[in-house]
């Protein structure tokens, strides 16, 4: 491991703790001396949130990749948050079993990453996003100790379920040291059918997915320039033989008007590897990736929108949950555009820079305008890090001055 | 905090103050009515509130909170109080703010898979307004024709059916909640991954320690095209867990799988004259649901590997009437309870699947050796165990033994890495236990959180958390005696 590190252009001393007790550790001697802690997993979601300002020290998380305890009859697991999501899944798979959520890069995405960036996909509409998974949690505290919430059985509710507020929250209040996932058996058969539609017919899509006679577990509409259409329509089935088979059959003549040409059955090994073939399209140092929120019924309207303000941008729609991301094309600053597309996404929607160059990166253009219930979040931050050492600036509820104070 | 009793003086303003928010037929301050409201589901501890107070906008509800934090007077709210742990117990008196007055459906949008509802709505209703359309609301505890997904959200509770869609948690969207300071916040929404933090995931379990919630909007699912279900019949509970545990460890997941023994069995026939076996040891209740193609297949599995585990005999729900009678059988069981003892108070532990059959097999053996009868009917997909000790809380020996059993099983449940509750929350009941599940560190860090939201204590005190630095085995319940102020 490299003995420094580059955090928004800051390079900073670096560390790879082995244990969680040496992570708890490094918290204790940052904490004495009130230095910034800057988590690093897979290095993937550098690009997110608002730029760091206060030097401090690098932690990667990669070496805390022990899988501490799996009963597979129990369809638990319990492993460190440095585990790699592809090690992971094959250690689930020799037991039939899956972490339902489609994560690109699992060769270099860590747990902890993907719980602390929320990074969900095609199969949310299903299965959920990871705060569905996360059935315990161990964290280490602004005083340096691991602390618990959760437990190992699949249903418990005693005490806070604290894993809520650690998912998504950018490692703002704190390391994930360790993570208990309740997990599910992998499907017996799996099949997903490609649609080019006709033009126009993307709404019509979205709104037939919501109601049609088979049950996908993935509806997906993706623009790729260059493609044989404008929009494609992926769906994506799990089960048992029978139940698959009736529904791509079926599938296929509730779609059939609709394709643009003829309908395509993909590999589902291919489909698995779309989320990183997405993300790829940009770089995770210098390319930004645009992500807007909707009610379902919006959403193929929205993602229309989105392509038409920024020709040649892969978008990736997914109507059943409300979900759009787009790939920025190279040379184009969406941050204009965010207000237009928060009026566009209508009640309740939401627009913002999931992943941006540096410069771009201001409060607004990550998390969006400040909303009355950030105060609530900045005072679970003023007490779970009242001298902002976790990751300091990355969100609005963290913010510290570049003189180190705490805002 | 704790809270000391609430001066006479105080509850006399207090009581003309609320008057002037709801008007006089919106609250309660009589001894002989607040009877009802001194203890909920859970009758071991009971304590009467000074006042109950029914707004019926959130508008009322805020002029409360701001009132009960002016007059320095605790307040906790309260759905339909039939929570099994001491939910809606007011520790130390105070008001309780009855959201049973707030019961409209704001919302149904079945295009985007949500609904708004205030906080009293009784969770049958939800279902019941969109059934005909092909959807329901997913989570189903057992008291769903009586509880309030107001109460549902502070307990994030189960159900048989939780199995495989999951708990409230996963159905609930988001908030709004009247702040133990008076403010009102809206928390996520209809509209998914909003940015921030996830407000709206610690909101739910938890047990109204940090705010009063006047709306949520949860999600609605549809209808599964077909259903599957199926009752294996078992010469003895243990063979009825192993083949839970075989269902489970072959990577199906059912609907639901629940179990009842032969004591559930003789009151729930007794009920509801189903027709069950009351030779059998113990039944499942065996239910897959999905497409109609390849169902068939599964529920065959199903019956094979129940077979496999010594079932006598796997029968079928032929109609749909025989399906609704067999779940009214299973969610009634509790009522039914009545029929064998005079009182009965339940658990609500958790262990790893795999664990059941060794559970079942201690809580035989703690009943023997405290000479109680205990009846099981749970929630065996997931592990989630209701033990019912039953009794009669006139004989104060029982009364001992029922507790102590109660710890003994609650105990187990931790020995075999489990939890002492999976869905009925802490509330009163099992707030001693927090201290053996977690280590100080572990609480100190829940009390930070719960601090950001209830900064004065003020909102439901003395649930959820012990009271930082109290001793956990002082032996509170030791001394508890129904009608004995809880906090003592």
């Amino acid at each position: 491991m490299d003995p420094t590190f580059d955090i928004d252009g800051l390079d900073l001393d670096a560390v790879a703790p082995e244990t969680p007790e040496a992570l708890a550790q490094v918290v204790r001697a940052c904490r004495a001396s009130g230095q910034p802690l800057y988590w690093v997993g897979g290095g993937l979601s550098l690009g997110a949130g608002i730029p760091a300002t206060v030097p401090g020290t690098v932690v990667h998380m990669s070496s805390l990749d022990r899988v501490i305890d799996y009963p597979a009859r129990d369809m638990t697991i319990t492993a460190q948050a440095g585990i790699r999501v592809s090690r992971l899944q094959e250690i689930l798979a020799r037991e039939r079993q899956t972490l339902p959520l489609d994560i690109p890069w699992p060769d270099k995405a860590t747990l902890g990453g993907v719980l602390a960036c929320n990074v969900s996909g095609s199969r949310r509409l299903a299965h959920g996003t990871p705060r569905d998974f996360v059935i315990g949690l161990t964290v280490v505290d602004d005083n340096g100790k691991l602390t618990r919430s959760g437990g190992r059985v699949v249903k418990n509710v005693a005490g806070y379920d604290m894993a809520k507020l650690h998912v998504g929250a950018h490692g703002t209040l704190g390391p994930m040291a360790q993570v208990t996932l309740k997990v599910r058996p992998l499907p017996p058969v799996r099949a997903w059918l490609a649609i080019p539609l006709k033009a126009g017919m993307h709404e019509a899509a979205a709104d037939r997915a919501h109601g049609c006679a088979a049950r996908p577990v993935a509806f997906d509409l993706l623009a790729l320039p260059g493609g044989p259409a404008a929009w494609t329509a992926m769906i994506g089935f799990e089960g048992e033989a029978p139940a698959v088979a009736w529904q791509v059959a079926r599938a296929k003549e509730e779609f059939r008007d609709l394709a643009h040409v003829q309908i395509i059955e993909c590999q589902p090994n291919s489909v698995d590897a779309m989320a990183t073939r997405l993300a790829e399209r940009t770089d995770p140092q210098s390319g930004a990736v645009a992500a807007l929120g909707c009610l379902p019924s919006r959403t193929a309207g929205l993602a229309a929108r989105v392509l038409a303000d920024m020709p040649g941008a892969v978008v990736h729609a997914l109507p059943g949950s409300g979900v759009v991301r787009a790939v920025v094309p190279e040379g184009k600053d969406p941050r204009g555009l965010l207000p237009g597309w928060r009026d566009a996404a209508g009640p309740g929607g939401w627009a913002r820079l999931a992943r941006a160059p540096r410069p771009w990166r201001q409060a607004d253009s990550m998390w969006g305008p400040a909303r009355p219930e950030e105060a609530i979040s900045a005072a679970i931050a003023r007490e779970m890090d009242p001298d902002r050492i976790f990751n300091p600036n990355r969100m609005r509820h963290n913010t510290r001055l570049p003189d180190g104070k705490p805002s | 905090m704790t809270v000391a009793a609430v001066e006479p003086s105080v509850v006399e303003n207090l009581v003309r103050r609320l008057t002037g928010i709801v008007g006089p037929d919106g609250l309660i301050n009589s001894q002989a009515e607040l009877l009802v409201y001194e203890c909920d589901g859970y009758t071991l501890e009971k304590n009467r509130p000074d006042v109950v107070v029914f707004p019926t906008a959130t508008e009322q509800v805020v002029e409360i909170v701001k009132l009960c934090r002016e007059l320095r007077v605790p307040f906790l709210p309260r759905g339909s109080g039939t929570s099994l742990a001491g939910g809606c117990l007011p520790v130390g008196g105070g008001v309780i703010i009855s959201l049973a007055r707030m019961k409209r459906i704001l919302e149904v949008d079945l295009r985007n898979r949500f609904a708004l509802v205030e906080a009293g709505v009784i969770n049958m209703w939800l279902t019941n307004r969109i059934k005909s359309e092909g959807w329901h609301y997913a989570p189903d505890p057992s008291s769903q024709g009586a509880c309030t997904i107001g109460g549902n959200v502070a307990t994030n509770s189960g159900g048989p059916h939780t199995l495989k869609y999951g708990v409230t948690v996963n159905h609930v969207m988001g908030v709004e909640i009247v702040m133990p300071d008076g403010t009102v916040q809206t928390l996520g929404g209809p509209v998914e991954d909003g940015p921030g933090l996830d407000l709206t995931g610690v909101v739910v379990g938890s047990e109204g320690t940090f705010g009063v919630v006047t709306k949520a909007w949860v999600r609605l699912v549809r209808n599964p095209e077909s259903v599957r279900t199926l009752l294996g019949v078992f010469e003895s509970v243990d063979d009825a867990t192993a083949a839970i545990s075989a269902i489970i460890g072959a990577g199906i997941v059912p609907a639901a799988l629940e179990m009842l023994d032969s004591l559930i069995l003789k009151a729930v026939e007794e009920a509801f004259s189903f027709g069950f076996p009351l030779d059998a040891g113990a039944v499942l209740i065996m239910e897959v649901d999905g497409l109609d193609a390849g169902l068939g297949e599964e529920a065959a599995r199903i019956e094979k590997l129940a077979k496999a585990n010594r079932a006598r005999e796997v029968r079928r729900a032929n109609t749909e009437a025989e399906r609704l009678l067999l779940w009214k059988c299973r969610k009634q069981a509790f009522g039914a309870v009545g029929r064998l003892a005079p009182s009965y108070c339940t658990q609500d532990g958790v262990v790893p699947r795999t664990a059941l059959p060794e559970m079942l097999r201690s809580i035989t053996a703690i009943g023997d050796r405290h000479k109680l009868r205990i009846a099981n009917v749970f929630h065996a997909g997931d592990g989630n165990l209701h033990p019912i000790l039953l009794f009669d809380e006139r004989d104060p020996d029982q009364l001992r033994r029922v507790m102590e059993a109660s710890h003994e099983i609650l105990d187990e449940c931790l020995r075999l890495g489990g939890s002492v509750t999976g869905e009925h929350g802490i509330g009163v009941e099992k707030i001693d236990f927090m201290a053996k599940l977690f280590s100080p560190d572990d609480l100190a860090a829940m009390r930070r959180v719960r601090q950001a939201f209830n900064p004065d204590g003020l909102c439901s005190p003395d649930k959820m958390l012990p009271t930082a630095g109290a001793c956990a085995e002082a032996g509170r319940h030791k001394q508890v005696k129904p009608g004995r102020r809880a906090a003592l």
